[in-house]
């Protein structure tokens, strides 16, 4: 396949992520079949071949993510891509995966939930995401896109985290971003899987050398507590080093909204309609969602007069903005669960409700 | 004297096989080809052939925030059923584009513009009756000329391939024909 390397083109979300991996030297996907993620392994199937990867459709979300801990654990770069109920079933092997310290990358295209739920946009995984959301003491690295273009940067972006870390690392999009068309550009160069840093860790072939173990059975507590605190030493570091976020119009603002991915996009429509409107709202977008910006959201909060959270959930980004805000100034909620995206009209509404009680 | 910034939000919806998918694909490559800002989202859910489908784009001179289109300018309306799914789905003086070989109704709303073509006896008369989307595009376009002609008609181009450059032509003339008819429509309020 040739690409317009260099020049905006139009992709939608679910190719961009699978053009990232390919682009990121990404040689295994395992993934089952699951709405609204559809068009990530049908790219995968139709575009790995080319780059003399390995595609291989799983029997089951359990079998996908079994067989990306193997093909991570022998050093290659790979990715599953699954939507919510899906990447609940994949939870026992991300935990796995983090306790034997092997990367990968996930990505979840959120849809409604709980349950089987809808396909319609959601962010109702937002917790499963960042506190662990398998058993035990880990958690996973989240990225969190708000278009096509971050999509594919942050994926490709991912590899490199999972690899620096020995961690999974989870992309986080949704249904609408997954669907959705955009202008892109792809950047002209890609990354050769050969010319890669050696792994001394993988499980690639003892022949004439001493062999390497991935696991993660320690039966010693005290093992186990000291490859637990090594875990949470990467996570320090990795909250020292790759913290993301953005902002906008926070200059003069006297209320800050706070959203990620889709619900950030309603959030700069509505920030830019109070703002017409004489009202100094601004924008405050965690990229990286674990670890979360919480220094960055700080210095906003002891700026600003009040936060409104807007998320496509019921109250899940908004424990972390309280930790993060620490009570220095108030934190209000705006959350729509069920697979709804909210308008920018109905966020403006609540800008001005946020507004007017503060005033008050 | 500085124009306004453009920010055109478009629906689309008929049922499968009047190329409603397509019709948005190729407003969406035209704006990229002008160098616009632009989302293009489909439905998607459990359909089937010949079922209900649409489609949204979002035409923008700045970038575009929320990528949802919940209330758009302009509704191209291909078939009776789409209007009841979506006449409440517009912003106060939107524009409806019906077809009106298979729309006999109008929308309740007395701001907005309703203009009438009939899109699948246009295409008959072109030879083609797979064209009809076209027809409605054409109108669209001469009503609300976010996009020219051109890039519209580079796009189809592009999308019906060197291998079936005959169907070009029949494209360009329904696209013609859908700028003629909006032209020459009574159109109006209510």
């Amino acid at each position: 396949m040739t690409l317009a390397r260099g020049e905006r083109m139009l992709m939608r979300g679910n190719e961009a992520i699978g053009q990232a991996a390919l682009d990121a030297g990404c040689r295994a996907y395992f993934g089952y079949p699951i709405t609204p993620q559809n068009q990530i392994p049908d790219y995968m199937a139709a575009h790995m071949p080319e780059v003399g990867g390995v595609f291989l459709q799983a029997e089951s979300e359990v079998a996908a993510i079994n067989m990306v801990y193997g093909a991570a654990a022998a050093g290659v770069r790979t990715m599953t891509t699954s939507s919510s109920p899906g990447i609940s079933l994949m939870q026992e092997g991300i935990s796995y995966i983090a306790q034997s310290e092997v990367p990968c990358v996930i990505v979840n295209i959120m849809r409604g939930g709980s349950g089987l739920g809808n396909i319609a946009p959601a962010q109702s995984d937002y917790f499963q995401a960042v506190k662990g959301g398998g058993h035990g003491d880990y958690r996973t690295l989240v990225f969190a896109a708000w278009s096509v273009q971050e999509l594919y940067d942050l994926t490709r972006e991912a590899f490199d985290i999972a690899d620096r870390y020995r961690s999974p690392v989870m992309v986080l999009g949704d249904a609408l971003l997954g669907q959705m068309m955009e202008p892109i550009v792809l950047p002209e160069e890609v990354v050769d899987p050969d010319a890669l840093p050696p792994k001394p860790w993988a499980t690639d072939g003892a022949k004439g050398r001493p062999r390497r173990i991935v696991n993660s059975l320690y039966i010693e507590p005290l093992d186990l507590e000291r490859m637990n605190r090594q875990l949470q030493a990467r996570y320090d570091e990795a909250a020292e080093r790759e913290v993301r976020c953005a902002t906008e119009h926070l200059e003069d603002a006297k209320l800050a909204l706070v959203a990620y991915g889709t619900a950030a996009r309603v959030g700069i429509s509505a920030i830019e309609q109070a703002r017409a409107a004489g009202i100094p709202a601004g924008l405050f977008r965690p990229i990286s969602l674990y670890p979360f910006p919480n220094r960055e959201l700080a210095r906003v909060a002891e700026q600003v007069d009040a936060i409104l959270v807007a998320e496509m959930s019921l109250g899940q980004l908004v424990e972390d903005v309280r930790l993060a805000v620490d009570g220095s100034c108030p934190v209000h909620l705006y959350g729509r669960p069920g697979g709804v995206v909210p308008t920018p009209a109905e966020v403006v509404e609540q800008i001005e409700r946020v507004m007017a009680d503060t005033r008050g | 004297m500085t124009a306004e910034p453009l920010h055109h939000e478009v629906l689309i919806s008929g049922f499968g096989g009047q190329g409603v998918v397509l019709a948005g694909r190729l407003l969406a490559n035209a704006a990229l080809a002008e160098g616009k800002e632009v989302v293009w989202a489909p439905s998607y859910g459990p359909e089937m052939r010949g079922g209900a489908v649409h489609c949204t784009v979002i035409v923008a001179s700045q970038r575009i925030g929320s990528p949802e289109v919940s209330l758009a300018d302009t509704l191209l309306i291909m078939d009776r059923a789409s209007l009841d799914r979506f006449a409440k789905r517009v912003k106060p003086g939107g524009l409806f584009i019906l077809n009106s070989s298979l729309v006999d109704a109008r929308p309740d709303d007395d701001s907005c513009e309703v203009v009438g073509v009939a899109a699948n006896e246009a295409a008959e008369e072109l030879g083609n009756r797979r064209v009809a989307n076209m027809v409605m595009l054409g109108a669209f376009l001469a009503k609300r000329p976010v996009l020219s002609l051109e890039s519209v008609s580079a796009a189809m181009r592009a999308a019906v391939g060197k291998e079936h450059e005959q169907l070009a032509g029949v494209n360009d003339q329904a696209l013609a024909r859908g700028m003629e008819l909006a032209r020459g429509s009574s159109g109006g309020a209510g």
